[in-house]
């Protein structure tokens, strides 16, 4: 979890790094998994807090043999406010990842689930990070 | 023209849960060197904040409590802090006794400064501190505008 900055988005793209660093992802699937968690974090930066600057982004990766999925939180209007530029932004998500949900949580917190497929299995099991 | 104003101090933060297993090293240095760097701390004391993720990484999944290590860090222009756990009972002073190097000492309480254990009803931490002098004028944060 972090404050949900600009600056924060570039922490987030590194940290999703350390899946290379493992071999948990293949260079591709690595490429397409920041590239989309940084449009969601984006869009958690511009749209989901308009009235304050204390908005927390919250960011679960979870992989295991044949999937990676990361998980983008927010606890305020999140994507679901935004306008076209936001849908762009969840429609260059979708052509990225193999799914994605898109709603609330228990929590009534926004969140956008990204689910990409891996090509091959890997041994290092399962493992979850959050940032 | 002279407009100065006075920036405001420089903070950042996350709040991390890893777990044990091999992304925990590079998921929490990838993290706290990020945050480091962006706080303008000096070349040396970000080794030596790695080297405290090193130890950290080393010796803190054996007193974890849900098979994650928790950490959460903080920085500001002159400080970084780690605060590590929730950790099992006599964790935290477990993992400073873990870093005690024969004919060295130990190499947390020398790197930080500070390393405090901190008790709490869910667990202890293991609070560790770094201070450095402030390398740059407090800037705003970077902007992000569509």
């Amino acid at each position: 979890m972090l404050p949900a900055r600009a600056e924060n988005i570039a922490v987030v793209r590194h940290a999703l790094g350390a899946l290379g660093d493992v071999g948990a992802l293949d260079d591709q699937t690595l490429a397409d998994a920041r590239l989309a968690v940084t449009e969601a974090c984006a869009n958690v930066v511009v749209h989901a807090y308009p009235e304050t600057t204390d908005g927390s982004l919250e960011v679960r990766a979870d992989v295991d043999e044949d999937r990676l999925q990361v998980t983008v939180r927010d606890h305020g209007e999140g994507i679901l406010s935004g306008g076209q530029d936001a849908w762009l932004g969840l429609a260059l998500i979708g052509a990225l990842a193999d799914s994605v949900q898109l709603g609330r949580d228990e929590d009534q917190c926004t969140e956008v689930r990204m689910t990409f497929r891996l090509p091959r299995a890997h041994p290092e099991g399962s493992a979850g990070s959050a940032a | 023209m002279s407009s100065e104003r006075a920036a405001a101090p420089y903070t950042n933060s996350a709040g991390l849960r890893v777990a044990v297993g091999p992304l925990a090293g590079p998921t929490i240095c990838r993290v706290v060197s990020m945050l480091a760097g962006r706080a303008g701390c000096p070349l040396d004391r970000l080794d030596d904040a790695l080297l405290i993720c090193d130890a950290i990484i080393d010796h803190a999944p054996a007193h974890v409590r849900d098979g994650r290590i928790a950490l959460e860090v903080t920085v500001s222009d002159t400080s970084l802090e780690l605060r590590l756990g929730p950790l099992t009972s006599s964790g935290a002073e477990a993992i400073l006794a873990a870093a005690i190097i024969p004919g060295i000492g130990n190499v947390l309480t020398q790197v930080s400064d500070r390393a405090v254990v901190l008790p709490a009803h869910d667990g202890e931490r293991l609070l560790l501190g770094l201070d450095f002098a402030p390398a740059r004028p407090s800037g705003g944060p970077v902007g992000l505008a569509r």
